[in-house]
């Protein structure tokens, strides 16, 4: 595989994974809107169902930037997916308890908002390296 | 681990792009060993070596009393 300018390469991809994330966050609260809000239809099925392309569109981002980057590139996504990871779990884990001191139940795409922005600083801090 | 990648590369001229370019790496990569961030892979440190035509151990190297 040709090798890819590390910063060009992460400029893409956050700029897709960027505008995707956003997208996620407007179809989560479309999606929350619509399940609270509507009755039961073809609108509301939409809706709901949104979030999962922008979702999919994200992880599909972030395997072709694992799969383009070198050794030190992969091994910065993987410490990114694992911290995202590792929050997502503390945070659903914490709110289960919350949860049952009588804070509202919420769907599991609420806890999973919390792990994106974990990925996405730790790949901007990845962008901004510079010599020292 | 200790490196004189810096030392090495002014001594050629190059800049950590060409490096780079000439490794088939990122330059993200060549910082973050010359910054002593990342430890690169056998492969890659004995093409760093090839580049340079030098032996590994003496571009790579560990503090005295380190075992790192």
């Amino acid at each position: 595989m040709e090798p890819v300018e590390f910063r060009l390469l992460l400029r893409f991809w956050l700029r897709q994974f960027g505008w995707w994330f956003f997208a996620y966050l407007l179809a989560y609260a479309a999606a929350m809107w619509a399940l609270l809000s509507l009755e039961a239809g073809p609108l509301r099925t939409v809706l709901v169902l949104s979030p999962i392309t922008p979702g999919l569109a994200m992880v599909f981002a972030t395997v072709v930037a694992y799969r383009r980057g070198d050794e030190f590139v992969q091994r910065e996504i993987l410490i990114a997916t694992a911290m995202a990871a590792l929050v997502t779990a503390v945070w659903t884990l914490v709110y289960a308890y919350v949860e049952a001191l009588g804070f509202p139940h919420v769907n599991v795409g609420f806890v999973h908002t919390f792990g994106w922005p974990v990925f996405l600083w730790r790949m901007v801090r990845l962008m901004r390296l510079r010599e020292e | 681990m200790k490196n004189n990648l810096p030392a090495l590369r002014a001594e050629h001229g190059w800049t950590q792009a060409e490096l780079a370019a000439r490794l088939g790496v990122s330059r993200q990569t060549i910082i973050a060993i010359e910054t002593e961030r990342y430890d690169p892979s056998l492969p890659l440190a004995f093409a760093i070596a090839d580049v340079f035509k030098r032996p590994v151990e003496a571009i790579f190297f560990r503090e005295r009393g380190s075992r790192k």
